[in-house]
Formats: structure tokens, sequence, C-alpha cells
């Protein structure tokens, strides 16, 4: 074997000459150069390093320069695996596969910090402590996430090994694959389940006070709770039906934002944060304890389709049963998953297997009985372009038609509940809602927190403040709907040249200018409790004049969309009346942001329930009566031109604030320990919705309970309802004009 | 000397040796791993669910139908093409054009009939559009 050339590129034609004749030596030279000269990387995102690869791809960086630009969407064609963001347990067999699936010889650029060790995500229980758990990695690329500059490097670096005939001696070690059969602690729980006693519950709450709604709900109520966002009522496990139909019928508390599941010392407690879409400030909490031995309550999913999701996860990482439930499985973790992880005697080393097998056709068996036609059975992802990430849509189809559809999330689920519940509230918690939605849409996210922590803790946030936080949030929610608008026309034009592109260099303008805010591209780390982190760069005048270029430049590229896409014939026949989600149903299912107003749902979290600098501004909620995904892809352009309006104004604004005004940040404890069991559910607009924040604290300086409502989450139970009797394009176009991210899908 | 066979033959003959020699080629270059995974169906990096021997629905038929017609056409119409300015100075205008014409006028007839018989539009099956069917 010639020297320094690895095991890995051997060949029958060097096994045949065995040793290393001179001209073989020349000709291992000219391969290296030829593998390294042309690489064919895989088309493969599983986290926030994703959007920073697809940078690497595009304007500007592109990546083809070094010749190994093209991604492949097929394992099969490609020999180049960049791995970019968290493997999370249910992944790891899946991503073993694809690897296992690209021929001879074959590199792995690992991309970021969680691949190296798990990164900012390692302490999870669900997160794999980096690649080299799975595959074998060739290169590492340091950051979090790595810049496209240095993913560039990083490949080069590669090329370069490459060429040499040196590849890293990295082992492979196996991921253990292995068949369960079904649980037996179910038996377990159905046992405990009969031995409720629901005299035993402990209440704590003094509930001699009646308001309003109490007289409403009147015998179920069994106590009251006050939590800072609104009045709570203490609900019978037994009748949470009753109680939800009332409130959602008489008192009109028809949007179920969030369902909270939590165990304390002596119980567990299901909150379902309701309010309303006409005025969202209206809030009231359900509080449904249950006993420890026997977590068991009522599903609300009759009353709110959006229930069946939320109890589902609260199932999954709490414990708590709930009757009636149409589907109670595990919906984030994988079904062989031992224990509850956010409950309280769940052990964290506890080691667990994470199953490979088929998935079952829902439809197979009553269809071989009743019809002589078969339905096809097709996973569509974990690993596919179209599914914007690492879902996983259970499809069954009839010819072109989508008889069911079923998505199966948890392929990202990294822990960030728990994570933020063992990080302080003053600085540990902030950097990670940027890697919630992590298109960009960083400060928007940061901002969930900040309002949540900041009303818990009375903390004011200075006026000044409060612009750059709107503005710097605006800027996000632009770049964020750009790359929606980029990789929907990737969906239904399969186009990667034109519209990716340009929406690719628009949101390249934007980060750049957020770089100069923020110091960073992507995952910003702005704001601060009680304000930001630092002033604006200086020269002040330099960076409005980078903005209002920005800004002025964009009506003509808006234009520009509006020519390549909307008014496009071929995309209308695409959009127009396709993936119809009517109202009604949108709002049962808890749709929010561009979704809910794309069907007329007047709904807007910055006007309803106003924060910041909103409501000084002039500025239009934009709403679509199409219901389609039409209407949603307009929805978000027409949103595009409001979020410059607002950036205008506050540029303006903070071009004139007198300099002694120019206050920050106030003054916030180094520690902050909000009272003991004061409890806050507070939300925002997100890029994709409400992004709404529960937090409980137990007089300590982290959270006892830490929640997110995420937008994406109940936007993505809608798509059954779209896409069900509907041709299989037309379901590609709906996930796609859905615009999930599946950080904040799985959290 | 001139017979048309050899060229035939020597086509014949490239056509076999080029994807032979590709195969053989690339068998001796590249590295052999041999592993459970790699031969198995890709699908989207998970199990697949079943195997291909299902019933397709019959509405394929008809495009696959109209796909090979068409495909046929091609097939004749390239050589035509090729030795049409010939053939017109050989035999006129009338003899080389008008039988193509004929011959694509029946296609194209064929076509509008199966068009506005619907064969390129799906026929909406019952059975999905049935609601409640949704697992979830």
């Amino acid at each position: 074997m010639g020297e320094g050339v690895d095991a890995r590129f051997n060949s029958k034609l060097r096994e045949a000459f065995g040793s290393s004749p001179f001209i073989l030596t020349k000709f291992d030279q000219f391969m290296n150069w030829v593998r390294g000269s042309s690489m064919f990387m895989l088309q493969f995102g599983i986290a926030c390093c994703s959007i920073e690869m697809m940078h690497t791809y595009a304007v500007k960086h592109d990546l083809d320069r070094f010749g190994a630009g093209v991604p492949r969407a097929s394992p099969r064609q490609a020999d180049v695996i960049i791995v970019p963001g968290t493997i999370v347990s249910k992944f790891a067999p899946r991503m073993k596969r694809v690897y296992d699936q690209m021929p001879e010889p074959k590199f792995v650029v690992g991309m970021g910090s969680c691949t190296i060790s798990g990164g900012p995500f390692q302490e999870g229980y669900n997160v794999i402590k980096g690649a080299e758990e799975v595959i074998p990695v060739d290169i590492h690329v340091p950051g979090c996430p790595p810049r496209p500059e240095a993913l560039v490097y990083g490949i080069a670096k590669l090329q370069e090994r490459i060429a040499n005939g040196e590849t890293s001696p990295v082992t492979v070690k196996p991921y253990e694959l292995e068949q369960f059969s079904e649980l037996d602690d179910d038996e377990l729980v159905q046992h405990l389940a009969d031995r409720i006693d629901e005299e035993e519950l402990v209440m704590r709450y003094d509930w001699a006070e009646s308001p309003v709604l109490e007289a409403l709900l009147g015998d179920h109520v069994i106590g009251r709770e006050r939590h800072r966002n609104a009045e709570a009522f203490v609900v019978r496990p037994d009748e949470v039906q009753d109680a939800l139909f009332l409130l959602r019928d008489e008192a009109g508390f028809d949007h179920c934002s969030c369902v909270t599941a939590q165990e304390y010392e002596d119980r567990y407690e299901s909150i379902y944060h309701l309010r309303k879409y006409d005025d969202p400030t209206q809030e009231v909490g359900v509080v449904v304890p249950t006993a420890t031995d026997a977590p068991v309550s009522e599903s609300a999913e009759p009353v709110y389709r959006t229930a069946d999701w939320h109890e589902r996860e609260a199932y999954d990482l709490v414990g708590i049963d709930y009757d009636d439930h149409p589907q109670l499985e595990r919906i984030l973790l994988p079904e062989t998953w031992q224990g509850h992880p956010l409950s309280l005697d769940y052990d964290q080393e506890q080691p667990q297997v994470v199953t490979f097998s088929e998935h079952a056709n829902p439809l197979n068996e009553d269809q071989r009985a009743e019809a002589d036609s078969d339905t096809m059975f097709v996973n569509i992802g974990p690993h596919h372009p179209a599914t914007h990430g690492v879902l996983h849509l259970k499809t069954t189809l009839d010819g072109e038609q989508v008889a069911d559809v079923e998505s199966d999330i948890g392929y990202l689920h990294r822990c960030e509940e728990q994570i933020c519940q063992n990080s302080t509230y003053r600085h540990q918690i902030m950097p990670y809602p940027d890697r919630w939605d992590y298109i960009s849409a960083g400060i928007l996210n940061e901002w969930a927190y900040a309002r949540a922590a900041e009303d818990m803790a009375d903390i004011d946030v200075p006026e000044y403040a409060q612009v750059i936080r709107t503005m710097s949030a605006e800027l996000c929610r632009i770049a964020s709907h750009m790359l929606a608008l980029g990789t929907f026309a990737l969906d239904v034009y399969g186009d990667f040249t034109a519209i990716f592109m340009y929406a690719t260099r628009d949101r390249e303008v934007v980060q750049n200018i957020l770089e100069d805010l923020t110091g960073q591209r992507l995952m910003f780390n702005y704001l601060r409790l009680g304000g930001v982190a630092w002033d604006l760069p200086e020269p002040r005048e330099e960076f409005f004049e980078s903005i209002r270029d920005f800004l002025e430049d964009l009506p003509e590229k808006l234009e520009e969309y509006h020519d390549l896409v909307t008014s496009n014939e071929i995309f209308q026949m695409r959009c127009v009346d396709t993936g119809v989600l009517e109202p009604e149903i949108a709002k049962s299912y808890g749709a929010t942001g561009p979704v809910a107003r794309g069907s007329g749902i007047d709904y807007d979290l910055r006007r309803d329930d106003p924060y910041g600098y909103y409501d000084e501004l002039d500025w239009d909620v934009i709403t679509e009566e199409g219901c389609d995904n039409y209407a949603r892809v307009l929805v978000r352009l027409q949103e595009v031109e409001e979020s410059a309006k607002i950036i205008e104004q506050c540029v303006d604004l903070l071009a004139e604030w007198p300099e002694e005004d120019r206050t920050i940040q106030s003054n916030v404890p180094r520690t902050l320990k909000p009272d003991p069991d004061t409890e806050i559910y507070r939300s925002v607009e997100g890029a994709k919705g409400e992004l709404g924040i529960y937090m409980r604290s137990d007089g300590t300086e982290k959270p006892a309970r830490f929640k997110i409502r995420s937008p994406c989450f109940s936007n993505l139970q809608t798509l059954p309802e779209m896409s069900q009797g509907e041709y299989i394009p037309d379901l590609i176009a709906s996930l796609g004009s859905l615009d999930i991210v599946l950080g904040e899908v799985d959290r | 000397m001139s017979n048309p066979w050899i060229a035939i033959g020597a086509l014949t003959l490239v056509s076999i040796i080029i994807p032979v020699s590709m195969t053989v080629v690339s068998a001796l270059l590249r590295p052999s791993v041999p592993e459970q995974g790699k031969t198995a169906v890709y699908e989207s990096g998970e199990v697949p669910t079943g195997d291909t021997r299902i019933r397709f629905n019959i509405q394929y038929y008809m495009v696959a139908l109209l796909f090979v017609v068409f495909d046929i056409e091609t097939v004749l119409i390239f050589p035509w093409t090729v030795i049409y300015r010939d053939g017109v100075q050989q035999f006129g205008m009338a003899q080389v054009l008008v039988p193509m014409l004929v011959f694509i006028g029946v296609l194209v007839v064929g076509l509008a009939w199966a068009w506005r018989n619907g064969a390129v539009q799906w026929v909406a099956s019952d059975r999905a559009n049935e609601p409640g069917q949704t697992a979830d």
C-alpha cells in the first residue's frame, strides 16, 4: 500500500498489486486529486448549522468555486456528507442509514459544536454527544454555528487531505440497534390509574373569592390560582371537558395556546392556557391537578383539537395520562424510551435503546379487507429536501392522492426545556431561544423569553432599548420570511437557482446588518433582561445608512419577487385553492402567525397584546381571506413590507434619540430569584406565530418549569386537514407554506 | 465494401463495450465495503414499509401508454428528419412528407381523444376523500 494512503481507499486493483508499484502510486495521486476536486455533497440538513450550510452553497460564499457545491438529494449520488447540527437519539439510526447508503469512498464533515460533543445541548437527555458516536468524522468545523467561511475552510482542508491520500484515523462506533417489544409498564400504568382516589388530591388554593367566570363554571371549579398573566381555575381531572366546553362556547375562549404539564412533589398538574382570538389579552388558565401515584386526567382533545399533540407531549415528557385521548403515544421521544424525562424521579444517566424498524401502514388492514386496490405507504423524511428539516411524514398514498398523512416529529428534540430549567434566569437561558427558531429569527425568540422573565420579575425596560429591540426583531422577521419564500419556491418550482438565491442574497444583507449590531450572524444572544447587550455600533450614521440602503432597495426587490413568484401562472395553479385551511379549523388547532392570517384570522400579538414599541408605530396587520397556500405566501411577502415600515420608523427615532437618554439596560440584580410559586405565561409574535413561554419559579435562580409554546408545533398539526384527499404535490406545497422549523417544533 | 451493416455492427460493439468497461473500471478502482444498509432500499433514511409489488392504480396505465406512444413517435421521427433532405430530392416532397404528417395526425387525434376523455386528469377516488381516516 502506498505510503500515507489510508486503507479506506483500498480497491481490487490495489489488492491485486499488493505492495505499491510506482505506477500505482502515481495513479493513486491522480485518483485522489479527482476525488478531492469533484465532491458531491449530500443535501442533508439537521439543525441550525444547515442554515449556514445553505448560505455556504448560495450566493456570496458559493461553495461551488471549490468544486464542491452541488448538493445531491440522494445519498446514492453523494460522497461527502456534512453533518450540520445536533443529533438526537431518534435521528441517529436514520443518519447512520443515510451514511451507509452513500457509495465508497465517502467523507464526513462535522459542522458545529453539536457534532463534536453535543455542543450547547450536551446535557440533554436525548442528545447524542457528537457525530462520532454514530459515524466516523473526517474533519470537524467548530462554531455555533460556524460561519460559511469556516465551512469553506473546513472543506478546503478536507480536499487537501484527500489529495494527500490521508484520512483521519477514526473508528466507527456501531450504534446500538435493537428491536424491543411492547413496553411492560403499560399494565402497571393501567393498574395505577384504576387506583386513583380523587378525595386524596392535595389542594393548596384558597377559593373563597369568586370571579365572573367562576359563576359560569360553577361546580367544576375546585380552586383558584393567580398566575402573573391571568386568573386560573383549578378543575377536577374528570371534568376537564365540561369546564373547557363552557369556557369555549359560553365565555368565548376559542384559542388554546398551550398545555403545560409539570410534576410537583405531591401531584401532577396540567395547565391549559386559554385566550381569545379576538382579544388575546383576555386570558384564563385551567389547572388540572392529578395524583402522583396515578396521574390520569380527562383529555381536552374534543374541545380543542390542538390539545391532541400538546397532551401527547405532556404524556411523553412528564408522564400524565389523558383519558379519552385519540392516540396517547410518545411524540418527541422514541417509542421505546423508558421513563418521562421531565418528571422528578427521572434518571438522566439511564441508557436508552432506540429501535430502527419499518412503520406500519395505518390503512393497510382495512384496505385489504374491503377493497381490491392497495394503498402504498411512503416515508417522506426525515432526510428529505421537502420537509424543511428532519420531519418525517408517514404518508399513505392512494394513487396520486394522499389517503392519510401523519407527522412524526422528535428528530430534533434537543431537550430545550430541560436545559432552560437547569440554567439561571439572568444569563444562561438567553442563548437558547436563538436555537429554537434558528432561521435568523433569534431576536424574536429572545424577546419571548425576555418578556416572560421581565414580567415575572417586574423588570422595566428603557424605551431606547425597546426601540432597538423592535427594530432588530423586525429585521429578523424579514430574514425569516425571506427564507420561507425561498424554500417555498424550492418546493413548488424545484428551483434552486433563481428565487432561492435571490432570497439568500437579501438575507445576507439583513444578516450583515444584524451582525454589525449583535456580533453574530445567526445566534445573536443580543437581548438581556432589562434591555439589550450593547448600544448601536459606532459610527451610528454609517449603521443607519446601511439599514436605510437596505430599506430603499426593498420595494424593488419585492416587486421582483412578485414577478417571479406570485404573478407566475404556474405558481398560481399550484397554490391557489390548494391546501385550504378554513378559519374555524385553524382556530381549533391553535394556528397562529402567517398561517392563521392567511386564513383571514386577524390575530397578531404585536397589535393585540402590545409589547416593545409596536403600539407607538404606524403599521398594519396583514390578513388574506384565501385560506390557501397562495394566501400564506402573500401574507409573508406583505409582512416584509410592514416590517420595513416599522424598521424605518425605528431608525428615524434612534437617529434623533438624545444622547443622554440612551439607556440600554435597566438595573437588574446580578442574580434573579423571583418569588416562589410565581407562574407566568407570556407570548410574543414570533416569525411563525405566537411564541409563548410558561415559567414557574421555586424561589431559586433557576425556573422550576420552563415550557415553550411553539407556533410551529401547533401549525404543523393542521397538515392532515390541508392534505387529506389532495394530490401529493399539494401536500408538499402545503407543508412548505406552513413554514415550519423543526428546532421549534421539537424544541 | 460499403455494407451498411458494418456501421450497425460497430455501433452495437461500442454500445456493449462502453457500459461494460465502465463497470469493470469502477469495480477495479472503487473501494468495496459491503454493508447491510448499503444494499437496502433508500427511502429518506427510513426502513421501507412493504415491497414494491403492490397493485398500482389503473390510471397510471393511461399515462404510461401515452408516454410510450410519444416515445415511439420520437424514435420514428428522428431518423426521418436525418434522411428528409435526401428523400425529398430522390422521391419528391409528397412521398416523404405526407406519410409522416398522416402518422403524426393519427397520434394527435388519439391524444385529443385521450385528453377529452380525461386520461391526463386524475380521477379522485372516494376512498382517499373519506373523512375520518386521519390516523391521529
